[in-house]
């Protein structure tokens, strides 16, 4: 019940207290996973997402609470098991916002291991994003997930699970430096072990470098396809 | 030129095939699942009542292909139990989380070899201690907190192991005096979306 309280007043209060002074964005991020076996310990990981964003407030401007469609990214990752809990991987994405294109490499570590009662991943990612215009872009990225059935004590098919994702990422340019934290909370159907759903609120803030922080609200959808 | 419509039409199109979600998990599968004490057959709950007073119990239900069971599982005097019913409340087995080390010193030096002969490195994470018996050997070994005459003493480990340049998890079921009695790779859960 207390997490029902916390979760509320982080996602409903919250924004609606901060709308008024500091930047922020709020809307849906829609993702597709497609996960494709290639050769014996290789695995490539394909994905979609979609941001669209239903209230926003820019820096020294007025909220506006008009729905629209901000950008799509698509990327692609292949991975390979260094041992029975490790993954390495490296990819490549292309985003298109403002009919610009960025491109990012993306370099990543997994750690993954399943519990008796929970499952807990470790993810080091390093990238780097590539845009006209702009000075390229480097990130540290370090996330903790959580992932925790809810009936019995291990997901199974057609049950549902929790999941929690923890995120910091370091942010390095020529323009400027900053820190973003995100934290994701999700409810998950496991309609096959192969064939999983998510639907879940994210919260991410950044900006510790300015004297406004901008926050960005998120409904989270994520469809998880290995084939 | 792409247009936003566009990209709005694409989301949902690539979102509508989630309705198709139930037709895909129409295969077999084998799954557990928590239980009300109440679905659980009156010898099962009475047996461990009669052993364990005070503790407080969680019962499972598991459906695979070779069948249903009924598990029971709890914390008593630090340490963890799972004690396995056929699905007429009927014992099975006790398994008792344990370490390696429990094992005596001959089964521990046989085990060790014969780990050492299957795996080029390995690393033991997981030893439950396995008790087979009557329901009245296992309810004494219980109460008394050690297999007694008519248990069959065995081990089972969760093990990382090596073959090769692969790592896995494996399942090993020793005997008391060391000898591996079977060994299964265990198939991992799929994470993909822990790691995207």
């Amino acid at each position: 019940m207390r997490a029902l309280v916390f979760v509320f007043l982080l996602f409903f209060i919250l924004p609606v207290a901060v709308s008024g002074q500091s930047d922020y964005r709020a809307g849906s991020l829609s993702q597709i996973n497609v996960n494709f076996k290639v050769l014996q310990n290789w695995k490539l990981n394909t994905k979609l997402e979609t941001r669209q964003i239903f209230s926003e407030k820019e820096p020294e401007a007025l909220a506006s609470h008009r729905f629209r469609y901000e950008r799509t990214d698509l990327s692609a990752v292949l991975t390979t098991k260094l041992s029975a809990d490790n993954t390495l991987g490296g990819g490549y994405l292309v985003r298109l916002e403002d009919k610009k294109f960025t491109h990012r490499l993306i370099q990543q570590f997994n750690n993954v291991k399943n519990l008796d009662l929970v499952s807990i991943a470790h993810r080091i990612v390093t990238d780097e994003t590539f845009s006209s215009g702009e000075p390229a872009e480097i990130r540290l990225r370090y996330r903790l997930g959580l992932e925790k059935p809810l009936n019995g004590l291990q997901i199974d098919p057609k049950e549902f699970y929790a999941k929690f994702n923890n995120e910091y990422l370091g942010i390095w340019s020529t323009k400027q430096t900053d820190l973003e934290i995100r934290g994701l909370l999700a409810l998950g159907y496991n309609a096959t072990d192969n064939n999983k759903v998510e639907l879940g609120l994210e919260y991410r803030v950044s900006g510790f470098s300015e004297t406004v922080r901008a926050q960005q609200f998120w409904l989270s959808i994520g469809w998880f396809i290995s084939i | 030129m792409i247009k936003r419509k566009h990209f709005v039409n694409l989301t949902f199109s690539l979102l509508a095939p989630l309705l198709w979600i139930p037709c895909l998990a129409q295969k077999k599968y084998e799954r557990e699942y928590s239980i009300k004490p109440n679905a659980v057959p009156e010898n099962a709950i009475s047996f461990v009542s009669s052993v364990f007073k005070k503790a407080k119990i969680h019962w499972y239900r598991e459906e695979g292909l070779t069948g249903k069971s009924i598990e029971a599982k709890l914390k008593s005097s630090g340490k963890r139990y799972s004690i396995e019913f056929d699905e007429s409340g009927n014992i099975q087995d006790v398994e008792v989380l344990s370490r390696v080390d429990q094992m005596n010193s001959a089964g521990r030096a046989k085990l060790k070899e014969n780990l050492g002969k299957k795996f080029s490195g390995y690393k033991i994470v997981k030893t439950q201690l396995h008790w087979n018996g009557s329901e009245k050997a296992l309810k004494e070994s219980l109460l008394k907190d050690k297999a007694v005459a008519g248990i069959v003493v065995r081990y089972e480990l969760i093990v990382k192991g090596s073959q090769g340049k692969k790592e896995h998890y494996f399942e090993v079921l020793s005997e008391n005096d060391g000898e591996v009695v079977s060994l299964k790779e265990i198939v991992q859960r799929n994470t993909d979306n822990l790691i995207y």
